[in-house]
């Protein structure tokens, strides 16, 4: 049901929710409070059909807080085991807001914040309602495919820790991960690592790019130079190229090189399916393994799920941060 | 080479020294492997193991390196097997369909010999088929042998593998498993000849009997429902537990396996093995630890310290009945002996119910209540554990019945955990009605439990054996039901057919206890 106030009523809408509970008392348990926050006109419906579709799957308050709409517009839902609101917050002043988020907090379980603001470090707003939420979640390709919020993401990093950050950008990368890894579980293989000298990425947009070739350079102790070049563990120059194709948020290729080997992964034409090549030393039949392309409510789901920052994560992240330093 | 336990078999692509390895999620199964299907032209491989393993393939678990191998006596070649499986996977597959890229490579990986399992030549042509995949799809010699054949055929296969140097002994390479399909026996001295078989060639790790109730997720949230959570094991016990009822009940008859049926009966069917794994998942001690072997064990000592009923006390702990004609879901149903390949005379049992109790410090005294049964009035699977009556009335005006308290554990449908607890009725009035509070598996996380057979094949390819049954637990288990069953099978029950199909079973069951759920 839909109604109108003049203000942000937050008793009146808690009464709302409990009344809707009277017609649904199926909605029994609840595991957080998921807080969302949009000011983009584009991407309001988009955040809806979303948030709707965690709250169906998981048990939670979930509290949409719409920098579009008037402060006079709400909304209130259960779904299943699970209540939704939407607020309007529009000429809100970020103080107001943190307070609006923190009285529909329910208490006692874990608040998650998914932000879909086009700033971070300084956007007022954000600062209001991280000192309500216990993890964050954002996109950093969300917006466009280039590297301006992830950019801003990696400083927001460095500065505050006391998040627990999972962006969707890297969250997508975990098929790639998996695959590329593959290629060098066979010990004979795995001493190719140390010996790659280039690497090409082919993606859609830059973040995912860049995420994966900090992963890579993290994991094998690469650091970042000048020219598009990390030099190895062994002093060795690696070269490094990022081709824009595709669409974007999707990796299409990885490629690379040993002196002696080839790896490469490529998404087929069925957008589906990854066929993995290694040629040269050890060559081996080409495998074509499923992307496994995670839906974004599964993304979602398993950022909400797993909320800890990941050591290989936070390795990643520092490695992006030095090689978008070194890119300025 | 030996198969010493689950853990410490890390193969050569365990990704132990490859750095990229470190953070990332994967189900994908370490050690590359063939499987050899024993029996793959039947019903079993493709209604359930052929869509498991596809499915596998489907979200990336399998191995990096894997071939399927179907080894039975219907005639194929290697591509009329492929078309057998794209055709059956049309059919059966209930993740996507096989097709484009991911079917050509999976097929590419499946070969099948026509094979006579009297005729060990064929057991050698298979051993050389398994070492050109270890070179073609490096498989690492790493083997897992799935009987799904019938019963009967298992010691011959077994001998046969042996014979051909497919043993674990003979298999230098990498490690050799075999899964075992249920029933192991078809009673004590049966399963004693068939364990007798097993244990000439393979260690008792080296062996998965299959009870695929045990891959069904909610019987796996039994141990964390208990282990995970500390409000309920405090009153898990004879102090506060009235008695423990397991219901495994279907409105399905006997279908196409009349002729099986006839020879089993629910007692051997569903009690010897699901419901007794259930029983025993209920009533452990909690183990060390998680480990496969910690795990089995609490559950034998569950077993271990059940005595058999004695032939005086068969009547009094145990019923049986057989389903008449009756209504289910509105429609008419025959009756079991009209069934097709069933005797028309037929004393098979297809309702069981038992009263068993367990001689420990734990449980001593509490009668746990385990029925299973055909066409009955609805599909249920569940563990209802029922606590002691309140010690002192306080609250309820004398007309209120005050229900004692009830956990329900929900196997099917609808999985979940539901406890009834009493509570005032609002008023000025003291009166106290049981409501039920509910907790839905499926609106709770919102996610779908992979197959049993899914979680089962992955498992034994892993080498994790948590979820199969071990050899002390098998036999221990025929121990304790044998007397029933050869009171059973010595005595005519001549009220039988005894339950009309639709309903509650045999009013019998009614003189073991009286207060049965309603199903």
């Amino acid at each position: 049901m839909a109604h109108s106030v003049t203000v942000v009523d937050v008793a009146s809408i808690l009464d709302e929710l409990k009344h809707e509970h009277d017609d649904d008392p199926s909605a029994v348990a609840t595991t957080m409070t998921f807080l969302a926050y949009v000011d983009d006109p584009a991407i309001v419906t988009w955040m809806r059909e979303r948030s709707r579709a965690i709250v169906e799957k998981v048990p939670s308050r979930l509290v949409l807080l719409d920098g579009t709409l008037d402060p006079s517009s709400h909304e209130t839902h259960t779904i299943a085991q699970a209540e939704w609101v939407l607020i309007g917050t529009r000429g809100c002043n970020p103080e107001a807001i943190g307070s609006i988020a923190h009285a529909f907090t329910r208490p006692g379980v874990p608040t998650v914040l998914l932000w879909a603001g086009q700033r971070i470090a300084d956007d007022p707003v954000f600062s209001a309602l991280n000192g309500t939420a216990d993890s964050l979640i954002l996109d950093s390709s969300r917006i466009d495919s280039g590297v301006a919020q992830l950019a801003e993401l990696t400083e927001y990093f460095a500065r505050d820790r006391r998040f627990a950050v999972q962006d969707l950008a890297y969250l997508r990368l975990a098929p790639w991960q998996e695959m590329i890894a593959q290629f060098f579980d066979d010990p004979a293989l795995t001493e190719e690592l140390q010996l790659l000298v280039s690497v090409t990425i082919t993606s859609g947009s830059q973040a995912e790019a860049e995420y994966l070739l900090g992963w890579l350079a993290s994991r094998l102790g690469w650091k970042p130079g000048p020219a598009h070049r990390f030099s190895s563990g062994r002093g060795q120059a690696v070269t490094f190229e990022i081709h824009h194709e595709g669409g974007p948020r999707r990796v299409r290729r990885i490629e690379l090189r040993s002196p002696s080997a080839m790896f490469r992964a490529q998404l087929e034409s069925d957008d589906a399916t990854v066929c993995l090549t290694v040629e040269g030393a050890n060559a081996q039949p080409v495998r074509c393994e499923p992307l496994h392309d995670i839906a974004i409510v599964d993304l979602l789901e398993r950022a909400i799920l797993e909320p800890n920052t990941s050591d290989v994560y936070r390795a990643t992240i520092e490695m992006v941060r030095a090689l978008l330093a070194t890119d300025a | 080479m030996p198969d010493a336990t689950a853990t410490a078999t890390l193969s050569r692509t365990d990704g132990a020294t490859n750095p990229l390895r470190e953070g990332v999620q994967t189900d994908r199964i370490k050690d590359s492997c063939s499987i050899v299907f024993f029996g793959a032209s039947g019903d079993l491989f493709k209604r359930m193991l052929l869509p498991a393993v596809y499915e596998l393939r489907r979200r990336g678990t399998l191995p990096t390196g894997f071939s399927l191998i179907g080894f039975a006596r219907s005639k194929y070649s290697d591509d009329e097997f492929r078309a057998y499986c794209k055709r059956e996977l049309d059919e059966f597959a209930y993740g996507a369909k096989p097709e484009g890229a991911m079917w050509d490579d999976f097929a590419k990986s499946i070969r099948y010999m026509t094979a006579n399992f009297d005729d060990t030549q064929h057991f050698v042509a298979l051993k050389h088929i398994l070492e050109e995949n270890d070179e073609k799809f490096k498989t690492a010699g790493n083997r897992l042998f799935y009987l799904a054949t019938p019963p009967s055929v298992f010691p011959k296969i077994i001998e046969q593998l042996a014979a051909a140097g497919l043993d674990p002994a003979g298999n230098t390479k990498g490690w050799t498993r075999i899964v075992v399909e249920k029933p192991f026996g078809t009673d004590l001295p049966s399963a004693r000849a068939l364990q007798t078989e097993v244990e000439k060639v393979f260690n008792e790790r080296q062996v998965y009997r299959i009870d695929h109730y045990l891959g069904k997720e909610p019987v796996q949230d039994i141990m964390a429902l208990r282990f995970a959570n500390v409000i309920f094991e405090p009153i898990w016990n004879r102090n506060y537990v009235d008695s423990v009822q397991i219901t495994s009940a279907e409105t399905l008859g006997v279908e196409e396996r009349g002729g099986y049926y006839d020879n089993a009966g629910a007692l051997r069917d569903m009690i010897q093995n699901h419901v007794m794994n259930l029983m025993a998942l209920v009533a452990m001690e909690p183990p060390a630890t998680a480990d496969a072997d910690a795990i089995r064990t609490e559950k034998f000592k569950v077993f271990a310290a059940i005595t058999p009923p004695t032939l005086d006390a068969i009547k009094s702990m145990s019923a049986r009945g057989q389903y008449d004609a009756g209504t289910i879901d509105g429609n008419p149903v025959i009756p079991y002996r009209k069934e097709p390949d069933v005797e028309p005379s037929s004393n098979t049992e297809t309702y069981a119910a038992v009263k068993l109790f367990i001689d420990n410090w734990r449980w001593a005294g509490v009668p746990f209540y385990l029925r299973s049964g055909k066409r009955l009035a609805r599909k249920v699977s569940e563990i209802a554990v029922t606590f002691r009556s309140i010690p002192h009335r306080l609250y309820g005006e004398k007309t209120d019945a005050i229900e004692p308290n009830v956990l329900v554990v929900k196997i099917q449908p609808d999985e979940g955990v539901s406890l009834r607890f009493d509570a005032k009725v609002p008023g000025p009035k003291q009166h106290i009605r049981a409501v039920s509070m509910d907790f839905n598996y499926g609106a709770g996380f919102g996610v779908q439990s992979p197959p049993a057979y899914e979680r089962l094949i992955s498992d034994a390819m892993r080498g994790d054996q948590t979820l199969f049954t071990r050899w002390d637990a098998v036999e221990r288990a025929w121990e304790i039901v044998m007397p029933i069953l050869q009171t059973w099978q010595n005595e005519r029950d001549r009220s039988f057919p005894n339950y009309a199909a639709g309903g509650q079973g045999p009013q019998s069951a009614r003189e073991i206890f009286d207060q049965w759920r309603i199903l």
